[in-house]
């Protein structure tokens, strides 16, 4: 009996790794292009939120087997991962919420024209400096809307603010944005 | 209700369902702000930047390279004990000798070698049964205070501060339970919360150092916050501290003070 025992385990090992590693691309499939989003939302340089959306996954894969999903929606969890990581960039980078304006431009998209690609580009990166001109909160919150698509009640769970508070700063935040930005597209 | 608050609740619901990727058709009766900031918020959700494929597949493979190793790991430990227990006929015999003596030791305890005469003994001398009635009762209340046995308190060295002078933030951690703990990412997560506003001015990182505390042990942690906010700019006016995630047993645990913080930076005017 003992020997048909370890024989299951072993088996079921086997299935059971397949089925992280299957879990582990599914998740990272769904998640990565909204954790890169939210962190391109408060860092300015593409090459820093690469590396810091790689230490988001990395610290998701070495702590994935202890997710709990009566705990947290996944979602909440990813998105705490990534939040407390740029903390840690902040705090570890004495510079805190300096905006790398000098960055490399992304290589554009293959379906549209380069012209529409430059513009696009251009529109992108002033908009990024627009949102470093908000405070914290707003540049959260606004971060967590655009890229986590959260509704104003999971953005309010996430930072322990009121629904309501979210949606008035939200608000504020997007009106803010397109006067600084219609300044600059005017301007 | 206010046109500006209308206009706010109408925003979320909009901008929920823009998100969502539905065409929301023009309201000729739309606030002109509200259909501008919309017009806005849905020109931002064009210019989001997305990761590079280069980028997106190397980490990928990165990633999946590790957990394959991690799992071929696991795997390779229980292979190895299933190797050695093939080849190796001493051990083949000594887990037949111990799966015979276990068998043997549960027959016995099962009463079947007792005399036919039970024997009286007093249930309250019984250390067997002092011993293992814990293990057997029904699985206790999962309780906050089962997942999280530990007592948090903070306090700042003053109530007021002159502007520029450094508030210092001690926190103490308690483990109230009867067992050794060992808590990650210490200290945690600390924000400086203003109280107009209730938005944090200041986040203090989590920290890297593990601590293991035994029962009733006692740990601090003193945060220097320098009246700065986010982007280094002095500040002033009445805060309270607030505490977030700490790990504990792999879950991410939202911390309570027992006692509330609060204490208020003087403006430069005041003398």
């Amino acid at each position: 009996m003992s020997i048909i025992f370890i024989i299951m385990m072993s088996s079921d090992a086997g299935k059971a790794a397949v089925n992280a590693i299957e879990a582990f691309a599914a998740f990272y499939e769904q998640y990565l292009p909204k954790i890169f989003k939210y962190i391109s939302y408060r860092i300015n340089d593409k090459y820093l939120a690469e590396d810091i959306t790689s230490a988001v996954f990395e610290k998701a894969l070495t702590k994935f087997s202890q997710y709990n999903a009566e705990k947290a929606a996944l979602s909440t969890w990813i998105f705490r991962i990534a939040r407390n990581t740029l903390i840690d960039h902040y705090r570890s980078n004495s510079r805190g919420h300096t905006v790398e304006l000098d960055e490399a431009l992304d290589t554009p998209e293959h379906d549209k024209s380069p012209e529409q690609a430059v513009i696009e580009e251009e529109e992108s990166r002033m908009l990024k400096r627009c949102i470093a001109k908000l405070s914290p909160p707003e540049q959260e919150i606004v971060s967590l809307k655009f890229s986590a698509e959260m509704t104003n009640r999971q953005i309010a769970a996430t930072l322990g603010l009121s629904e309501s508070n979210v949606g008035v700063i939200l608000y504020r935040a997007v009106r803010k944005l397109r006067n600084d930005f219609e300044g600059w597209s005017h301007g | 209700m206010g046109r500006e608050q209308k206009n706010e609740k109408k925003f979320a619901e909009y901008l929920d369902r823009i998100l969502a990727g539905e065409e929301i058709k023009a309201d000729p009766a739309m606030d002109e702000e509200l259909r501008a900031a919309l017009d806005f918020a849905r020109k931002m959700t064009e210019l989001g930047d997305k990761p590079s494929t280069q980028f997106q597949a190397r980490l990928k493979a990165g990633l999946l390279q590790k957990l394959e190793a991690q799992e071929a790991a696991q795997k390779a430990g229980q292979g190895s004990f299933w190797d050695i227990f093939r080849s190796h006929p001493v051990w083949q015999g000594a887990v037949a000798a111990l799966v015979v003596i276990i068998l043997l030791s549960v027959v016995w305890r099962a009463g079947f070698f007792q005399p036919s005469i039970p024997i009286s003994v007093p249930a309250a001398t019984s250390p067997a049964t002092a011993t293992y009635l814990p293990a057997t009762t029904a699985a206790p209340a999962y309780g906050l205070d089962k997942l999280w046995p530990v007592s948090i308190e903070a306090k700042t060295d003053k109530s007021t501060y002159q502007p520029g002078e450094a508030v210092k933030i001690e926190l103490t951690m308690k483990n109230t339970s009867q067992t050794p703990l060992t808590v990650q990412d210490f200290p945690p997560i600390l924000s400086v919360m203003q109280e107009n506003t209730k938005q944090p001015v200041y986040t203090f990182a989590a920290g890297t150092a593990v601590r293991t505390l035994s029962p009733n042990a006692v740990t601090t942690y003193t945060y220097t916050w320098k009246q700065v906010d986010f982007n280094g700019q002095p500040v002033t006016g009445d805060y309270y501290i607030e505490l977030e995630d700490l790990e504990y047993n792999g879950i991410p645990i939202q911390l309570n003070l027992n006692n509330p913080v609060r204490f208020e930076i003087l403006s430069s005017t005041v003398y």
